[in-house]
């Protein structure tokens, strides 16, 4: 394409200029910068730069044609050369004022917008805000909220034609007799019989939510709503100040609203309901997986809700500081990348689908840092900022370190501070995570070596037959609990006698416990009754010859005893004697107390209700045997202790 | 855990008061005219039980089945037969077993010989027989869910699908609530047949994550007998299924 290139000089900017006149005395500015094309408007500016290199610089070229690098003089400008428009600075226009009423303020919870009568501040999401101080604003300062009056309601689209202006109208609340299609409203409620009706101008919260809703009113409300399709959602940006508006018109027609949440904001259900609570007056009454029920009140009245204004403009974006820091608190740089690479390898324990529901994540890696410092969760397929933001969230729940979001995976470290959940004396002194599971076993192996001492001492004396019946339980519990790492020092002299458990190849004689005593006993008897049979040392080992010596023996023994569900200690040493009703044995065992029948064939019928209710068992058991005693109340066997205790 | 309300003395239960006329010892009789109206639940702070424990691994009998995936049941048992030093030597009620003891505590270490589809047969009787209350009957058994090497101790369950399992559960008259030590071996890979897995021996590298976790399982074992089910426990719990997460 050819140049035409035009005669006139002032073609040759592109801009117009008033003084352009080659010899002006003092050339705007502005055109300075056209001096490097070496144009005609440059010569004054030609001729000034001149000037210094007179003085006798040898490495300036003498035709002066563009700026060179030699050359350091800048054009100098005076202060009519500011006065041009285009210089003047350009003020931030300053929006609908945020004078006394309305202000915004930038703190620790993001940018907040406080009005004059509000309740509280508004922000645009009251739970997925970041807990940091921003540290710009990306845009200057405006309110994105509507006018505060319109003269007709916003309807997002242009008045309507006078023909149509006047749509017919009614209270939905108050529908005329006989109109069709009008969409159902739920009554206030549910009251307490007794409690009065419903109170239309309800003042405070408290009175509005009335009194604590019961469990059946609970479960009633919920059934209704658990599988309803009309519903509110709530993903990244969590909860919304729009959403107050949408959870008042739900509340206009149902007294629960189901919000549905998915994604980041599952991460932290339970500051979800707590702000949902808060700013909307009603009541969390069920929580299932992302699904909340929320309950508006039983003297709600629509009518009376508070009026918030709507943001109806995106709100600015702050700038906030970086989440994962290159070198991250208490640890040095070279530290930080030997994480980083060690995590690279470590596989992930988790991997999160793109909107699910995470609410049990920061358990998990709770539990996961118990065992190794460093946790790798696989986020792949989800969008950055979301895996981002949830890195955020678990940096302030679980408390961790964010070590890198490389690879579409997030990187934690459990921090220098980190004290398990789990501890207990019995986990002492592991420095390293990587030995965790070694130093827990050989932990618990010398709690065990030191806890066998104090029980012999303080173990009950019996006698063989009722060794393990009577001893009460909470023999050692003092010696075993949580101070046994103490007591065990006090108990350090008797180390000599350890038990055999913690060495493999110490042959016995050790002293044999009392308590074995009485089941070397049965397994004698049993030996002299014929039900069981010794193996000698050339056989056990072998599994075929004992699989065939079992076979025989089978087929000679008689059929042992049936185990009946009793879990009642003075039953079970009765039922497990008497002949058992469905599968009978011939040769039968012993006894047969006369009265005991009438139960046991009670207790042979209902077997078929498989997990029931073991309370259930004692109470009906001891009604039938002493129905006159027993009060029908109930209270069971062991309150009734407790009581008389 | 005697619950004995003071109330119920002799005068009203002339039968439950009675010496026991068998030669047996009675175990489970506590007499009303003690009140031991103590805290009905035993503290949730560690306590050592002295009743027996019966700690049954399940498995099918033989040399053909030694070493295979559904076995390793057995494997833990005799683990923990060797590392205790507890002969199994006596055959009674189908099974092979051996008693001893950890620390104070007796064990019943139990091997049943029937095949695993009727487990429940040969370990049922022996808990009538030595009176081992529900809660002492200690299940060892593989689990697909798991993946291998990972163990869990579960103070309850269900049987998972467990043949073995639900025999167990069928003859405790359909009682789930025993505790269990679940060993894992994984999923059959691809579109394998279950059986065929599961009657698999372990391949090299599997062997070696199931010897190690035979010897943190011996430690479970020992802290269950001797503590019951406490924070011990839960960690144990918690270092298993994160152990392959580490570096």
């Amino acid at each position: 394409m050819a140049l035409s290139f035009p005669s006139s000089p002032s073609s040759f900017s592109p801009f117009s200029s008033p003084s352009l006149h080659p010899l002006s005395p003092s050339p705007s500015p502005f055109i300075a910068h056209l001096s490097r094309w070496n144009t005609a408007n440059a010569e004054p500016f030609n001729r000034r730069r001149r000037a210094p290199e007179q003085n006798g610089s040898p490495s300036s070229p003498s035709i002066q044609s563009r700026f060179s690098q030699y050359s350091k003089s800048q054009p100098t400008l005076t202060k009519s050369d500011l006065d041009h428009p285009a210089f003047k600075q350009v003020k931030p226009r300053s929006y609908p004022p945020p004078d006394g009423e309305e202000s915004i303020r930038v703190t620790e919870k993001g940018i907040t917008y406080k009005f004059k009568d509000a309740p509280f501040e508004f922000q645009y999401s009251y739970t997925e805000t970041p807990k940091v101080k921003p540290v710009a604003l990306r845009e200057p300062p405006f309110l994105p909220f509507g006018p505060k009056e319109t003269p007709r309601p916003w309807t997002g689209k242009a008045p309507l034609p006078p023909s149509k202006k006047k749509l017919p109208e009614f209270d939905s609340f108050n529908p005329p007799r006989g109109k069709k299609g009008v969409k159902p409203v739920q009554s206030p409620g549910p009251f307490l019989t007794g409690s009065g009706g419903p109170r239309y101008h309800a003042a405070s919260r408290e009175e509005i939510l009335g009194e604590p809703l019961t469990k059946e009113e609970i479960g009633e409300l919920i059934k209704g709503c658990l599988r309803t399709r009309r519903q509110l959602h709530m993903g990244r940006d969590g909860f919304t100040h729009n959403m107050l508006e949408n959870i008042h018109a739900h509340w206009k027609r149902r007294r629960v609203c189901k919000i549905k949440c998915i994604g980041v904001c599952t991460v932290d259900l339970d500051n979800v309901c707590h702000h949902l609570e808060e700013k909307t007056g009603g009541k969390v009454i069920h929580r299932q997986g992302g699904s909340i029920f929320l309950f508006r009140g039983r003297h709600y009245n629509y009518k009376d809700r508070p009026r918030y204004p709507l943001m109806l403009w995106r709100p600015i974006s702050p700038v906030y500081p970086r989440l994962v820091k290159r070198v991250p608190d208490g640890l040095t740089l070279e530290e930080a990348n030997e994480l980083r690479k060690r995590g690279r390898d470590i596989p992930p324990i988790l991997k999160l689908g793109k909107n699910g529901v995470y609410n049990k994540l920061p358990q998990q890696i709770r539990e996961a840092f118990e065992v190794c410092e460093l946790v790798r969760v696989n986020c792949k397929g989800m969008n950055r900022s979301d895996y981002k933001k949830i890195g955020a969230k678990l940096q302030d729940l679980v408390p961790c370190v964010l070590l890198s979001f490389a690879f579409e995976h997030i990187l934690m470290w459990r921090g220098r501070d980190w004290k398990s959940s789990l501890d207990s004396p019995e986990s002492n002194g592991h420095d390293n995570a990587e030995h965790n599971s070694d130093a827990v076993s050989t932990s618990m192996v010398d709690e065990v070596v030191n806890a066998n001492m104090p029980m012999e001492s303080s173990a009950e004396s019996t006698e063989d037959a009722k060794s393990f019946s009577e001893v009460k339980f909470d023999t050692c519990s003092d010696s075993i609990s949580a101070n046994s790492a103490e007591s065990a020092q006090s108990f350090s002299a008797e180390d000599a006698k350890e038990g055999p458990s913690t060495t493999k190849t110490e042959v016995e004689p050790k002293t044999e416990s009392k308590y074995l005593e009485g089941v070397r006993l049965l397994l004698n008897q049993a030996i002299e009754n014929g039900i069981a049979a010794s193996l000698s040392e050339a056989e056990y080992p072998d599994a075929d010859i004992v699989y065939q010596r079992s076979v025989e023996f089978a087929k000679t023994a008689r059929p042992g005893p049936t185990y009946v569900r009793n879990k009642k200690k003075e039953s079970k040493g009765s039922d497990s004697k008497k002949p058992a009703v469905r599968e009978s044995d011939e040769e039968g065992t012993q006894i047969g107390n006369a009265l005991v029948p009438a139960i046991s064939e009670k207790r042979g019928g209902d077997i078929k209700k498989g997990g029931s209710n073991r309370r259930k068992d004692k109470t009906d058991r001891l009604l039938e045997v002493m129905p006159s005693v027993f009060p029908h109340g109930s209270l069971r066997v062991d309150e009734l202790a407790k009581l008389l205790s | 855990m005697a619950l004995t309300p003071s109330f119920l003395s002799s005068s009203f239960l002339p039968y439950l008061t009675s010496a026991s006329p068998t030669n047996r010892p009675s175990n489970r009789r506590v007499s009303f005219t003690r009140v031991a109206a103590s805290v009905p639940e035993p503290t949730e702070l560690a306590k050592v039980e002295y009743t027996p424990w019966l700690i049954a691994g399940l498995g099918n009998p033989g040399t053909k089945y030694q070493g295979t995936r559904h076995n390793v049941g057995f494997e833990m048992i005799d683990f923990i037969s060797r590392a205790e030093g507890i002969a199994m030597n006596t055959i009674q009620s189908k099974s092979l077993i051996g008693i001893g003891s950890i620390g104070e505590v007796p064990i019943l270490l139990v091997k049943p010989q029937s095949y695993m589809n009727y487990s429940g047969e040969a370990i049922s009787p022996l808990a009538a027989y030595y009176q081992v209350p529900l809660r002492h009957i200690l299940l060892v058994y593989d689990e697909m869910s798991l993946p291998n090497g990972v163990m869990r101790v579960q103070p309850k369950g269900g049987h998972s699908h467990h043949n073995g399992v639900k025999s167990v559960i069928e003859h405790l008259d359909s009682n789930r609530n025993f505790p269990r030590l679940c060993i894992g071996i994984g999923n059959p890979p691809g579109m394998m047949d279950m059986r065929a897995f599961l009657l698999q021996k372990f391949s090299s590298e599997e062997r070696q994550q199931i010897d190690g976790a035979l010897e943190q399982g011996l430690e479970a074992v020992r802290t269950l007998v001797l503590r019951g089910f406490s924070r011990g426990i839960d960690r144990f719990n918690l270092v298993q299924k994160y152990k392959y997460h580490k570096v």
